[in-house]
């Protein structure tokens, strides 16, 4: 793996149906934020943790608008992309742009660089009144999922299509403490923090949401397995 | 740190518990002289045999076994160990063993350390550990050669996470040795064990074996230098299992006021 760029053994797979777990995030993501849509304030938008990107998709942002960032080559390299300003390959812990440069900063599953330098570096970069709006698998969730696999609490895996698989960082936090880390940085009331369970529409569903809910006296529907995150610098 | 039974009555160590807590050196020095007084016991014992027999002859031999015992003792516990530090230091090391020991110091300096990690903010304080390391002097092995080095004074906050006390560490290596070196406060993150085992290696120094045996849980890092009358005397050392904790979580301020409040309490225990 390359440490500094863990999910660069991903990227070429990473958006494939196969990877049922991902799809039915997309999903949840659509369902979760939908209302962001009209809600986004103007100016360039910063699309963290980007991989092929999907502001567009979810937002229906302009390219025009939206620096795309991600830590791997791969991911950056996609050949089916949305469009972008421009492509930035670079940490989200020291993000390269001044102060005060975008109206909004947006990190969708977040969980690969999700800490308190990042929303630091968040805040740092959004105009005063900008937004940081992100999503992250919940706590409840992951840390369940991961206890059952046997695996390190703050890393996931990836079944790769070839056979292996991939351990990758996701760093997940309980919801009381993931608001005390965007106040922490400085963002202001109020902070909506918001959990998301799977959209009843959704019948495909991933073992890896299955087994943990069932594990939790719950049905896959039930369980809450993504976070929203809105805040305003 | 003293651990408490369920009902908050402070719990006697054990004698297994104070031995291992012992710095290296007084460790092996016991371990010597127990052996050797055991030893000792059973040619006395052969010795006075010997002699009621009037085997005045055969009785030489326990007698120069005794003999060469003793110097054992001596070499083992007192010149070959104490080798490792300056004479100095030796001193330094004793008495701060002995104040550590018989006041309230050591626990004072843990209260200040759980003190400064209950005002960290935006992390989850169970997940970190902390400690006081001071600079002393060491004798490069197989050398005459001084170099300063770091003796870890205070058991770690957390308990199992954490090396233990009474360590002593190079400031060649390491986030506590590169604190002491540069003199600024350090603050490093890993995102993954991969990257933790490769820069632990490329940029702190450590061989991979070494890297091995550290808390290799631990993804942030904040080592703070800590100064008496303007001199740099030693670090205050905080970790956390969660990565990006430091330097957000801490309030500079906070720390700085720890590590005063911590060399305020050493000049008071004459260990400074």
């Amino acid at each position: 793996m390359n440490a500094d760029a863990p999910y660069e053994a991903l990227a070429a797979e990473y958006y494939d149906e196969r990877h049922k777990t991902s799809r039915n995030f997309d999903a949840i993501t659509a369902e979760a934020t939908a209302s962001w849509r009209d809600r986004l304030p103007a100016g360039l938008v910063l699309e963290v943790g980007c991989g092929r990107g999907r502001v567009g998709e979810f937002f229906g942002l302009p390219s025009t608008r939206v620096v795309q960032l991600d830590n791997s080559p791969a991911m950056l390299a996609l050949p089916d992309r949305e469009p972008a300003l421009v492509r930035v390959q670079h940490d989200a812990e020291t993000l390269p742009f001044p102060d005060a440069a975008f109206g909004c900063v947006i990190a969708l599953l977040s969980d690969p660089f999700l800490g308190l330098n990042f929303l630091a570096e968040a805040y740092r970069v959004l105009e005063s009144g900008g937004v940081l709006c992100g999503t992250t698998p919940s706590y409840e969730w992951g840390s369940t999922l991961r206890e059952t696999l046997g695996i390190d609490i703050m890393s996931t895996r990836f079944k790769l299509h070839g056979g292996g698989g991939v351990e990758v960082p996701s760093f997940l936090y309980p919801a009381p403490q993931l608001r005390g880390m965007i106040e922490r940085v400085g963002f202001g009331d109020p902070i909506e923090l918001r959990a998301h369970a799977l959209p009843k529409a959704v019948v495909d569903v991933s073992d890896d949401i299955v087994r943990p809910a069932n594990h939790l006296g719950q049905e896959a529907w039930e369980l809450d397995v993504l976070y929203t995150f809105w805040a305003t610098a | 740190m003293t651990s408490s039974t369920p009902s908050g009555q402070p719990r006697k160590p054990s004698l297994k518990a104070i031995f291992r807590d012992l710095p290296d050196r007084e460790r092996y020095r016991s371990w010597a002289r127990l052996t050797i007084l055991v030893l000792a016991g059973v040619f006395v014992y052969g010795f006075s045999v010997l002699l009621q027999e009037e085997e005045y002859g055969w009785a030489v031999i326990p007698a120069a076994v005794l003999g060469v015992l003793s110097v054992a003792e001596l070499v083992v516990a007192d010149l070959i160990l104490d080798s490792r530090f300056p004479r100095d230091t030796t001193e330094f090391l004793e008495r701060l063993q002995r104040k550590l020991s018989t006041t309230s110091t050591h626990e004072e300096v843990v209260r200040l350390l759980e003190s400064c990690v209950d005002t960290f903010a935006g992390c989850d304080k169970a997940r970190i550990s902390s400690t006081v390391h001071l600079t002393v002097e060491t004798v490069e092995p197989g050398t005459t050669t001084t170099a300063t080095g770091l003796v870890q004074i205070s058991d770690y906050t957390r308990a199992g996470l954490g090396g233990r006390r009474w360590r002593v560490l190079k400031t060649t290596q390491g986030i506590v040795g590169q604190c002491v070196r540069t003199g600024e406060v350090v603050c490093v993150n890993f995102r993954t064990l991969q990257e933790y085992e490769r820069r632990m290696v490329e940029d702190f120094g450590f061989t991979r074996a070494e890297a091995q045996r550290h808390t290799r849980a631990a993804r942030s890092y904040l080592a703070m230098p800590i100064r008496s009358s303007g001199n740099l005397v030693g670090v205050l050392y905080f970790f956390s299992t969660e990565t990006q904790a430091f330097p957000r979580c801490a309030d500079e301020a906070v720390l700085r006021t720890t590590a005063e409040s911590v060399a305020g309490l050493l000049r008071a225990a004459e260990i400074l």
